[in-house]
């Protein structure tokens, strides 16, 4: 017996699904999703829990970190009830919720405080690091307010790092708890170790489990079953594609700029053929690609799967953007004549701010996805081993 | 009866045997039906043709005629439901008396039903044109009974139906009699407060007919009356009106009206706001009902004489009971539905906060008894459900409350709609309130309806649950809050359970009492209950009793919109023979040998027309209405000394088909 409650969909709603009530349960969507399968039926089943009030469904549905996006459900509904920004709402609303602090909420509900904390933080990292620069350069102090003591900024941005990686591993294991319930984890792998089954090692579930979803990570599995359109949409604009230009140019910047620290002062000047350099450059022109690729589709909002952009896609697309055109400019300038230190620091505090507020930020915003969706599926896959061993040993 | 030179002659019958462009020829010997009929004594022509009904076909027949070689025809073709008229139209131009006409069924009765054995289907088609054949050499001329009609109609129940149709047929010339019931116009209408998918003011648009009846002096206006007695026929109806005096004798003015309403000391439900608030003996349902003076509730009222105290020289207390003849050549009957009113605790009824569609519409009206406030304990309600089809749709077996009360498996049709205006109305007024409905199936048609209703409740956030004709919802009042609980279909038939401030429930349309008229005329009901056309589609609006016709929810559940239309209709029709001032009828009635009459009377009870055949008292023979008689043949069956016959189908000429389809 299900008690009906109309508070989950207002909820939910306020994160982006705001068409959802025209949904007449016809069941389109699931039937057109290519990722949809029994174990998992979205977006259908969803939306009805959704209306019916039925928190734990939702949050506990494994279709919503499965859902790419793809927009085919949209495109069919004969609602025009946008499931597909029901999912991604869904989605937003289950990142949301695994946030024991409460912060992601508040941002995602009320997009103008999202915008103003997201600056001030920016502007309050660029004058700290402007102000250490001008201190270290000159021994001036740039303004009175921030004669604190370099150390407790130093341990203030630690701990403030630590509330975020606190959050987000809390995060994953409220994810683990939702998706797997772990004491059935550990019920299944009991029953799994039976003796008279094939003897089936912890370890080795776990390496299918991670084997999958390292797939998933770096090949985009689902992703490209995602990709219905196959003769509408040329090669380099495909949604997986340009989606996984920002996801690898992004790791790669943060790898190169973190071997270049490593290694040696990325200011020096180095054959650009130098390892770190390298992966530096062509991840600056993947994330470049694929986040202006991606503003310029949500700008034009013909295609489904950009349309219904909430503040949150457009703050995230837009920082990442910037930090790769930044950071672009600051690699050129090592390659000209010399240019006067301040204007060197500045541009350095420009980039480096929204950068350091994308990692400190992690926890709170959209990037949050990249681990929980990872780690919800890992789950999911895990489950599912399980239980197919059990089924047929 | 027409005795044309032609019919003295001896019969010369033609026989016209057709292929139907295969359907018949492809199964039957056509060439050896038209062979076997020219052997038959009589026959003077006996052919086939691929077409019979085309022109070139007609003419084949019309020029037989002409040339003086048949005085008598028979067609073998398809069923005389299709083509009798048309040959009966051909026979006419050729200058031979249309019922001299026999066309036999060889279609339908044996090709079609006789696929795969050709040989005996061409037999049975050969036995079967033989009996006509036989049939039509004793057929005799006969004519149209051609009835003379009053110019006036009846017009039964002053709803939108009866008002349009009032106003219709009083527009083309004829005096109408508009017989209501209650003291005003209006019916159930007036109860609405505004009609989808217009959104007007039912009372406003109600106004504007009343305006039309008002200007239109070919229209009297018979309220507080009741059709106590019917005779007649088309074209000659004669009804006796019961009318009830009004009590109010005078023109009142507002404050009049309230000293008198002040004085009486009754109070009971009223009515107009479906018992939601009370009223008194004297009385007027709202501001500018028609007519505009006030009425005395005879039922309820003491005769305390307090009100004619109050507002002296006005109100006349002794009840008055008049019986007048009014006689018609139409009557339309226009009597309108009656809200289904649930049994008490079905879907919780009669629980505080548990309430019906139309008594939720009175609540929505600014004028009705909240002020348009839908409240309660003074705060806005946060919550309010739907249950649809209550007292319809209904399962025998599943639901039927009440042991005595009949089954009411119609579909209301307008409560979708309806609902959802409501509901709409409440997403609109109350902001932030939760809708629910519970539905069997949905369907909010009519013009812009699916744009205007369901597509906005639903955006609106409404949540719709659907129940399955055999698990309805169950309602349960537990500490203040209704729950519903019940098996969803769109949840893949998981239980739920909802809770609301205010359930409503969507009473259907159940027929009105359509009062003497149907019974003194055994009016044709359909199983739903409510009177029935004689077809849905060729004849919409007639009944089964020449001359009457149906207008409006009596005769099935309609929105404002349809009714009316359907009224206009009904106006046409009765239009027609009134303009006409006569009516022709098929000339298949009974007649009496009055020298072989013994006046048993049996034919008298077994006629289902009343007083089509009666016993005229001074000859001491029966004698037969030919306006009533409905050619049913009942009284012939039954008559000892075998008196009566039907024209046109005397038992002589069944013998005689019977005769030629058995002779070997």
């Amino acid at each position: 017996m299900v008690k009906v409650n109309s508070d989950l969909i207002k909820d939910i709603k306020k994160y982006g699904a705001f068409d959802v009530s025209k949904c007449f349960n016809c069941g389109n969507c699931t039937a057109v999703c290519p990722l949809a399968k029994a174990d998992s039926p979205f977006p259908r089943h969803l939306i009805r829990r959704a209306h019916l009030g039925d928190k734990q469904a939702v949050l506990n549905a494994k279709g919503t970190w499965l859902c790419y996006y793809c927009g085919e459900c949209s495109k069919t509904c004969p609602r025009e009830a946008k499931p597909a920004a029901f999912m991604a709402a869904a989605r937003r609303y289950a990142t949301a919720h695994a946030d024991v602090t409460g912060i992601t909420k508040l941002l995602y509900k009320f997009p103008v405080l999202n915008f103003l904390v997201m600056s001030a933080v920016a502007v309050l990292f660029g004058l700290f690091m402007y102000a250490q620069r001008l201190h270290v350069r000159t021994g001036e102090k740039l303004i009175e307010v921030f004669n604190i003591p370099f150390e407790y900024i130093h341990w203030f941005g630690i701990g403030v790092m630590s509330v975020a990686v606190v959050t987000l591993l809390a995060g994953m294991v409220i994810i683990t708890l939702r998706a797997g319930e772990i004491q059935n984890i550990l019920k299944l792998y009991k029953e799994a170790k039976r003796p008279g089954r094939n003897v089936m090692f912890a370890g080795e579930f776990i390496k299918t489990a991670f084997m999958s979803i390292m797939r998933e990570m770096f090949a985009f599995k689902r992703f490209r079953d995602c990709d219905t359109d196959k003769n509408e949409i040329v090669w380099y604009l495909k949604p997986w594609l340009v989606h996984s230009a920002i996801a690898w140019g992004f790791v790669g910047l943060f790898l190169s700029t973190a071997l270049n620290f490593l290694i040696k002062d990325p200011a020096i000047r180095v054959a650009l053929w130098y390892p770190p350099r390298f992966i530096g450059i062509l991840s600056g022109v993947m994330l470049l690609y694929g986040t202006s690729v991606v503003i310029l589709k949500r700008i034009a909002a013909k295609e489904i799967n950009y349309k219904d952009s909430v503040f949150a896609d457009w703050w995230l697309i837009l920082t990442l953007w910037f930090i790769g055109l930044s950071g672009f400019v600051m690699t050129m300038l090592v390659y000209l004549p010399e240019v006067d230190r301040n204007t060197a620091d500045l541009l350095f505090v420009i980039h480096v701010a929204p950068a350091m507020l994308v990692v400190v930020m992690i926890a709170f915003t959209k990037l949050a996805h990249v681990f929980y969706r990872m780690h919800a599926l890992f789950v999911y896959e895990l489950m599912g081993n399980l239980k197919s061993h059990i089924t047929n040993p | 009866m027409t005795d044309s030179p032609i019919t003295k002659e001896s019969p010369k019958v033609g026989v016209y045997v057709c292929h139907c462009g295969g359907n018949i020829s492809d199964i039957i010997d056509v060439k050896r039906v038209a062979e076997e009929m020219e052997k038959i004594p009589g026959v003077a022509l006996s052919t086939d043709y691929i077409f019979m009904c085309s022109d070139p076909g007609q003419q084949k027949i019309k020029d037989a005629i002409k040339d003086g070689r048949i005085n008598r025809v028979v067609v073998a073709a398809c069923s005389p439901r299709l083509h009798e008229l048309t040959f009966r139209r051909a026979l006419t131009v050729a200058g031979l008396n249309p019922y001299l006409l026999e066309q036999v069924n060889i279609r339908e009765q044996a090709s079609w039903v006789h696929k795969t054995d050709h040989k005996g289907a061409t037999e049975k088609a050969i036995r079967l044109t033989r009996g006509a054949v036989e049939k039509v050499k004793l057929a005799k001329p006969l004519d149209m009974i051609e009835i003379k009609s009053l110019p006036s109609a009846i017009v039964i129940g002053a709803g939108p139906a009866g008002l349009r149709t009032a106003s219709d047929l009083a527009s083309g010339g004829s005096s109408v009699y508009l017989l209501e019931k209650t003291p005003f116009t209006g019916g159930n209408a007036v109860k609405i407060d505004k009609l989808y998918p217009t959104e007007e003011d039912a009372k406003e648009i109600v106004g504007k007919m009343n305006i039309e009846i008002e200007s239109n002096n070919n229209i009297k206006l018979l309220t507080c009356a009741e059709v106590s007695d019917a005779t007649g026929g088309i074209g000659n109806f004669k009804v006796t009106v019961k009318q009830v005096s009004r009590g109010v004798v005078a023109m009142m003015s507002e404050k009049e009206f309230e000293d008198a309403a002040r004085a009486c000391p009754v109070e009971v439900d009223d009515e107009y706001n479906c018992s939601l608030s009370k009223r008194k003996a004297i009385y007027m349902p709202y501001k500018n009902a028609y007519p505009a003076l006030p009425a005395i509730d005879w039922a309820n009222c003491t005769l305390c004489g307090k009100c004619a105290e109050a507002v002296k020289g006005k109100i006349d207390l002794v009840k008055k009971v008049e019986n007048t003849a009014i006689e018609s050549g139409v009557v339309v009957v226009a009597t309108g539905y009656e809200h289904y009113v649930p049994a008490q605790a079905e879907y919780g009824y009669g629980a505080k906060n548990v309430i019906t569609l139309p008594q939720l519409i009175r609540m929505m009206d600014k004028t009705g008894p909240t002020g348009g406030k839908i409240e309660i304990n003074g705060k806005k309600i946060k919550s309010a459900g739907f249950i649809h089809c209550v007292g319809s749709r209904e399962i025998d077996g599943v639901k039927r409350p009440g042991p005595e009360r009949p089954l009411n498996a119609h579909c209301s049709r307008v409560c979708c709609t309806a609902i959802l205006q409501a509901a709409r109305e409440l997403q609109e007024n109350n902001k932030g309130i939760d809708i629910y409905s519970f539905y069997q199936d949905i369907r909010t048609y009519g013009r812009d309806a699916e744009l205007k209703y369901y597509d906005k409740v639903s955006a609106g956030g409404a949540v719709f649950f659907r129940y399955g004709p055999s698990e309805l919802p169950q309602v349960s009042v537990e500490n203040g809050g209704i729950n519903v609980k019940m098996k969803d279909l769109l949840t893949a038939g998981e239980k739920i359970e909802v809770t609301v401030d205010l359930l409503v429930l969507a009473t259907g349309m159940v027929p009105g009492d359509p009062g003497a008229i149907a019974d003194k005329f055994k009016m044709p009901k359909s199983v739903d209950r409510f009177l029935q056309e004689v077809h849905p589609k060729l004849r919409p609006v007639e009944t089964a009793i020449g001359g009457i016709f149906l207008a409006g929810t009596c005769q099935a559940p309609f929105d404002m919109t349809e009714a009316t239309a359907v009224a206009g209709a009904a106006a046409v029709k009765a239009a027609a023979i009134l303009e006409s001032g006569s009516v022709q009828l098929e000339p298949y009635v009974a007649v009496v040998a009055k020298e072989k009459c013994k006046c048993h009377g049996e034919c008298v009870k077994v006629c289902p027309a009343k007083g089509a055949i009666y016993i005229d008292e001074a000859e001491q023979k029966a004698e037969v209405n030919q306006m009533l008689c409905i050619s049913c043949g009942n009284c012939v069956a039954v008559c000892p000394e075998r008196a009566i016959d039907v024209q046109g189908y005397e038992i002589s000429r069944f013998e005689s088909i019977v005769d030629e389809i058995v002779r070997e």
